[in-house]
C-alpha cells in the first residue's frame, strides 16, 4: 500500500513521474503529492485520486522528483496528511510507505526540541529527522536517520542542496531500481517503471540507495559502497493502460485466458517438483494466504486433496502466523511440512510473516506469487511464478485464476510423484489443465447472458452464494468479488450450512446464486436449492451444459460450457467475475478504486 | 475495420471475430497491425465490435506492437460504411483504411503510405471478392461487382488511401458498403491503382489453408523449446517456449509451432504448417501443409494434410485427412476446392481410424465415431 516513484535524468521530470505514479495508484488513492526541484523545492499534494493533484501542477522543468499516492494508516486523507512531508525550512523532502511504530515517541522529543507539526501522519517525523542529521551528505543523514526508528518503511528523500540526487531506504516493504540511459528510477514496484527501464535492481532491506542521472550507488549500514546486481525483466505485453475497456477489472477478465496460458508452459513442461525442491514424500500441506488468494488455497485443498491424498490445511496469513505451531502446520508433525504461501504481489505483510514463522518451525516453503523478483520470493525454499501480467483493478481476477491453475498443475505433479495417479492419468489431467484457457474464453464470449441477470440482483441489499465441495471456495469468492466492487452485502457458505442459520435471513429479497455441477454433491445440491425455493428467495444457478433439472427448478439459470466438474472452478469464477462486474457497473461504484481498499496490502 | 462476425467461418469464430483467426500462427490482425507499424504508420483507430473483447484484450493499447491503438465500438452490424465513418471520426485528412479480415503483406502498406495522393490497393484472387472488381475506364479505375465468377482479375483488396473529403463524399452516397459508395463516386474522383505484393481474401474455411502458406512467408523466427536428441529441423521454423521436440522428429520449414506444444518423437512436420500453443502431436504422426489451432490433440500414427484443425480437436489415434480436388456444397452454394483435407470447426472430437474423405467439413462440436468414413457430401454434427 502506498506507492513511491522518483526520477532523476536528463529529461524534465514531472510527466514521467505523474504517469509512473498512476500506474501505482492501485497500492492506494487517498491522496498524491510531488516533489520537484527548480532551485528550491516545490512541493504540491492533494486529497484524492491523482487527477486533483495533476489539476493543481504547472509546467516545470525540474529534472528530479518524487511522488507518492497514499492509502492512509496513520492519520485521515486530507492535504496536510499527503506526502511528501518536509521541514519547516523546506530543506528536505521525504515520501514514505509503511508505519513507523515509535513515531510517537520521536514525535515527542522533536516537538520538545522547538517543532511544529503540520500534520497527524507519522511520516512526518522523517523530514524533521533527516534535516537534523543533515551536513551536506544526505546518504548520512538517512543513515543516521535508520538509528531513531523502528517499523516497516520504504523512505526516498531529496534535498534542496542538490537537484540530480535521490536517497532512498527499505525495510520489508517494496523498492525497486530502475537503471536508464543517463536516468534513473526508483519505484514501488517495476511496472510503474518498465516503460522507460527493463534493468533492474533489486535492494535488500537497509541497504541505502542514492540514485543520480547517471549513477547507482547502494551502501551499507557502515556506509561501504556494496556491489549489486542488474536484473533485466520480461517486457509485459499488457501495460496499465485500459486499452479500450471501460475499467481494468473488464480488460484483466478477459485476458484470463491468455494469462492461464501464459502460466500454463512453465506448469506443465518442466518439472516443477524438482526445480522447487518437492521430490520427497510430503505428510502434511498447509496453504497460507489472504483474500481472494485464500479462496484459490481452498480450491486447493480439494483438488490436492482428491489427486493425493495428502491432508491440506487452510489459513489465513494473519491467523497462521500467530496460531500455536502444531495448528500451522496441519497438525503433522512426524514428516516434514510443506506450507504454500499464495500472494499475488508477493509483498503481503501477513504473508510474509506467515512464511518466516513457518520457515523458523522447519517447513519446507513454497510461493505462489505473480511478481518475480518480488519479497516472498526472496525468502522461500521455492517459487512458482503465475505469469498474469500486471492486475491494476483492485479486485483480483485473473491472480486468482492462475493461482488455482498453480495448484492443479501442482496437485497433479505431486500425485504422480507420490504414484498415485498413473502416468496415463496424470498425461489425461493435463491435457484437461490445458483445456481450461478455451473453456473460460466460452464463458467470456457468454456474456451477453450474464449482463441480463443484473436486474434480478442489483437491487437488493443483500445476496448469498451457496456452492458445494471444490465449489464452495467459488461461493466464498463469489461473494467477495460483489461485495467489495459492488458494496451489496453478500456472503458466500457451503450449500449444507444454510439450514444451520442463514435461511433465516432468506426472503423474495435476498437473491441466492447456486453453483451446481454434476459432482457427487449434486443431489445434495439440489435438495438445498429446494429449501431456498420452499423460502421463496428467488434462485438463480449456475450449471453444466445438458442438465436437465437445475433449469426447470431455477428462477434464471447460467450454463456453463461441457467441463468435468473438477475443473468447473475456472469458468464458474469468470461467470461471478463478471456477475459482480456488471452490478457493480449497473451501480456505478468506482469498480477499479473500490472505497477503503487497495491493493497489495503491505500494512499488518 | 473488423467488427464484423464472418459467418462463413462461423465454426472457427466462436470465440473471436474473423481477424483474430491465426494464420502463420498469429491473428491475420496481427499482421495486419505489425505491416502498418513497419510501415511508419503508428496511429491505428480499430473499429471493434462482434467479440471486441478479444481484440483489445490482445492488442491493449498497441504499446507492445509499437503503435498506438485507439479502439471505436460499432455496436451494430451496420456495414463497412458505417465502420468507415465511425472510424475516421478523429481524423483531419489522411488515412489508409484497412479491412481487418484479410491478409495482405507489410510491403503493399509501404507502397500505399509512400504515394502521394489516393489510391486502391488491388490484388488477385481466384475468385469473387466482396470488395469488387477494379476496372479501368478511360484512365479512370472503377469498382464493379458484374463478374462474379472472374479469375485472375484484378481485385479491390478494400484497402485505400483516401482524403476526409472523399471518404465524407462517400458516406453521402447510398448503400451500406465501401464497394457500392466507391461505385457511386467514381466518376468525381481519380484514385491511383497500386498493386498489393501477396494478398489473399479470407472467406472459407479452405482460405485459411492457402493464407496460412502465405502468412508463414512472414514467420517472425524464434526457437526456445526443448529439442530431444535426433531431430532434424530445415528450413524458417519458429518453436516457443517450453514445447518439447522429441527424438526422431523432422521439421521442414516453414513453419510455426506455439508454446507449450508436445511433438511426438519421430513426427514429420512441414512444411507450410501452423501449429498454436498447448497442442500435442503424438508419436509416427504427419502433419503437413495445415493449420492446427490451439489445444488440439492428435493421437499416434495420424495423417494431416491440406488440412485445418479448429481450436480443442482431438483428433484419434491412426485418423487420416488426405487432400483431394473435388466440388463441395458449402452453404447451399457450390464450390471447387483443390487439394484440401479436411476443414474441422472447434472442439470436434474424431475417434480413432476415422477417414475424413478430401474437402470435408466438419462444424464446430461436431463428434466423428471410431472407425468411420465421413464423406465431404455430408456438414452435419455427428456420425
Amino acid at each position: 500500500m502506498c506507492g513511491i516513484v522518483g526520477y532523476t535524468g536528463d529529461q524534465p521530470a514531472q510527466e514521467i513521474i505523474l504517469e509512473s505514479l498512476k500506474k501505482l495508484e492501485y497500492r492506494g488513492y487517498d491522496s498524491s503529492g510531488i516533489a520537484m526541484h527548480e532551485g528550491k523545492l516545490v512541493i504540491c499534494k492533494k486529497e484524492g485520486p491523482i487527477e486533483n493533484m495533476e489539476a493543481e501542477l504547472t509546467e516545470s522543468n525540474s529534472t528530479l522528483a518524487i511522488a507518492h499516492t497514499r492509502w492512509a494508516t496513520h492519520g485521515a486523507p486530507s492535504d496536510a496528511n499527503a506526502h511528501p512531508h518536509s521541514d519547516e525550512e523546506i530543506s528536505v523532502a521525504v515520501v514514505h510507505n509503511g508505519t513507523i511504530d515509535n513515531y510517537l515517541e520521536i514525535k515527542e522529543s522533536l516537538e520538545a526540541e522547538g517543532h511544529n507539526f503540520k500534520s497527524n501522519s507519522d511520516s512526518e517525523i522523517l523530514p524533521l529527522l533527516i534535516s537534523k542529521y543533515y551536513s551536506g551528505n544526505l546518504v548520512e543523514a538517512m543513515n543516521k536517520t535508520l538509528n531513531d526508528i523502528h517499523g516497516i518503511f520504504t523512505i526516498a528523500a531529496i534535498h534542496k542542496d542538490n537537484p540530480d540526487e535521490i536517497v532512498a531506504v527499505r525495510n520489508e516493504t517494496p523498492l525497486v531500481v530502475g537503471i536508464g540511459n543517463s536516468e534513473n528510477f526508483i519505484s514501488s514496484d517495476i511496472y510503474a517503471i518498465l516503460k522507460y527501464t527493463q534493468e533492474i535492481v533489486y535492494p535488500e532491506d537497509y541497504q541505502i540507495i542514492r540514485i543520480t542521472s547517471d549513477k547507482v550507488e547502494v551502501f551499507d549500514r557502515d556506509l561501504n559502497l556494496l556491489d549489486y546486481n542488474v536484473e533485466t525483466v520480461e517486457k509485459y505485453t499488457e501495460v496499465a493502460e485500459k486499452g479500450g475497456f471501460e475499467h481494468f477489472m473488464l480488460k484483466e477478465i478477459f485476458e484470463q485466458p491468455k494469462a492461464l496460458q501464459d502460466s500454463l508452459t512453465e506448469l506443465l513442461v518442466e518439472s516443477p517438483l524438482e526445480r522447487l525442491g518437492l521430490n520427497w514424500k510430503i505428510g502434511s500441506m498447509s496453504i497460507v494466504a489472504c483474500g481472494t488468494s485464500y479462496h484459490a488455497g481452498l480450491v486447493g485443498k480439494y483438488i490436492i486433496e482428491q489427486l493425493t491424498a495428502i491432508p491440506v490445511s487452510v489459513s489465513y496469513s494473519s491467523e497462521f502466523r500467530y496460531a500455536a505451531p502444531v495448528q500451522g502446520v496441519g497438525g503433522l508433525l512426524s514428516s516434514r511440512p510443506l506450507v504454500i504461501l499464495i500472494s499475488q504481489s508477493g509483498e503481503t505483510a501477513d504473508t510474509l510473516a506467515a512464511a518466516r514463522s513457518a520457515k523458523q518451525q522447519g517447513c519446507h516453503t513454497i510461493a505462489i506469487c505473480n511478481v518475480p523478483g518480488s519479497r516472498i520470493t526472496r525468502e522461500v525454499d521455492g517459487v512458482i511464478i503465475t505469469k498474469s501480467g500486471q492486475e491494476v483493478g483492485v479486485a483480483a481476477t485473473k491472480t486468482f485464476m492462475t493461482q488455482m491453475q498453480a495448484l492443479y498443475a501442482l496437485a497433479v505433479n505431486l500425485a504422480f510423484n507420490s504414484g498415485s495417479l498413473d502416468h496415463p492419468q496424470s498425461k489425461m489431467w493435463e491435457s484437461e489443465i490445458r483445456k481450461i484457457p478455451s473453456k473460460v474464453s466460452q464463458v467470456l464470449n457468454n456474456c451477453e447472458s450474464i449482463k441480463a441477470l443484473v436486474p434480478h440482483i442489483v437491487k437488493s441489499k443483500s445476496v448469498f452464494f451457496i456452492g458445494r465441495n471444490i465449489n464452495y471456495p467459488l461461493a466464498l469468492e463469489g461473494a467477495l468479488k460483489l461485495k467489495e466492487i459492488s458494496y451489496i452485502h453478500a456472503e458466500g457458505y457451503p450449500a449444507g450450512e444454510l439450514k444451520h442459520g442463514p435461511l433465516a435471513l432468506l426472503s423474495k429479497d435476498t437473491p441466492v446464486i447456486a453453483i451446481a455441477v454434476q459432482d457427487h454433491t449434486y443431489s445434495k445440491l439440489i435438495s438445498n436449492i429446494e429449501e431456498i425455493i420452499a423460502r421463496k428467495a428467488p434462485v438463480i444457478t449456475v450449471a453444466q451444459k445438458g442438465d436437465q433439472l437445475v433449469p426447470k427448478i431455477s428462477d434464471h439459470f447460467f450454463e456453463l460450457p461441457e467441463i468435468d466438474p473438477v475443473l468447473s472452478p475456472f469458468p464458474v469464477a469468470v461467470f461471478l467475475q463478471l456477475l459482480s462486474y456488471y452490478i457493480a457497473d449497473e451501480l456505478g461504484t468506482d469498480i477499479d478504486k473500490p472505497r477503503n481498499l487497495a491493493k497489495s496490502v503491505t500494512v499488518e | 475495420m473488423t467488427a464484423g462476425e464472418g459467418a462463413r467461418l462461423g465454426s472457427w469464430t466462436s470465440n473471436r471475430p474473423k481477424g483474430m483467426i491465426p494464420l502463420g500462427n498469429r491473428p491475420i490482425l496481427d499482421h495486419l497491425v505489425r505491416g502498418l507499424v513497419s510501415a511508419g504508420i503508428t496511429e491505428i483507430n480499430m473499429v471493434v465490435g462482434y467479440a471486441r473483447n478479444s481484440v483489445m484484450s490482445y492488442f491493449g493499447d498497441g504499446f507492445s506492437f509499437g503503435g498506438k491503438i485507439k479502439y471505436c465500438f460499432q455496436d451494430k452490424p451496420t456495414g463497412t460504411l458505417d465502420a468507415m465513418k465511425i472510424g475516421m471520426s478523429d481524423i483531419e485528412d489522411e488515412f489508409i483504411l484497412v479491412p481487418g479480415d484479410n491478409y495482405v503483406s507489410a510491403s503493399s502498406f509501404i507502397t500505399m503510405k509512400n504515394y502521394d495522393g489516393e489510391a486502391l490497393l488491388s490484388g488477385q484472387a481466384e475468385r469473387w471478392s466482396k470488395w469488387g472488381e477494379i476496372e479501368i475506364r478511360k484512365d479512370n479505375p472503377s469498382i464493379t461487382f458484374d463478374n462474379p465468377d472472374a479469375y485472375g482479375r484484378i481485385h479491390f483488396t478494400g484497402i485505400m488511401k483516401l482524403k476526409r473529403q472523399t471518404a465524407e463524399k462517400m458516406l453521402l452516397s447510398s448503400g451500406r458498403h465501401i464497394g457500392e459508395s466507391l461505385q457511386a463516386i467514381a466518376s468525381q474522383t481519380s484514385f491511383e491503382v497500386l498493386k498489393a505484393e501477396y494478398w489473399h481474401n479470407i472467406v472459407y474455411p479452405w482460405d485459411l489453408i492457402s493464407g496460412n502458406r502465405m502468412a508463414l512467408r512472414d514467420n517472425l523466427l524464434f526457437r526456445s523449446a526443448k529439442i530431444e536428441k535426433n531431430v532434424v529441423i530445415k528450413g524458417e521454423v519458429s518453436i516457443g517456449k517450453g514445447t518439447v521436440i522429441r527424438s526422431g522428429s523432422y521439421i521442414l520449414g516453414p513453419v510455426s509451432i506455439g508454446e507449450g506444444c508436445d511433438i511426438g518423437p519421430n513426427s514429420v512436420i512441414g512444411s507450410t504448417v501452423s501449429i498454436g500453443d498447448n497442442v500435442i502431436i503424438g508419436p509416427f504422426s504427419e502433419v503437413v501443409d495445415s493449420v492446427v489451432m490451439s489445444n488440439c490433440d492428435l493421437g499416434s500414427y495420424t495423417s494431416l494434410k491440406g488440412s485445418v484443425l479448429g481450436n480443442g480437436v482431438s483428433f484419434g489415434s491412426h485418423s487420416i485427412a488426405i487432400p483431394s480436388t473435388r466440388n463441395i456444397m458449402y452453404f447451399d452454394k457450390e464450390f471447387s476446392v483443390s487439394d484440401r483435407g479436411a476443414m474441422i470447426g472447434d472442439d470436434c472430437i474424431i475417434g480413432s481410424r476415422a477417414t475424413l474423405q478430401g474437402g470435408s467439413i466438419l462444424l464446430s462440436g461436431a463428434t466423428i465415431g471410431e472407425g468411420e468414413f465421413y464423406n465431404a457430401n455430408f456438414q452435419g454434427e455427428n456420425i
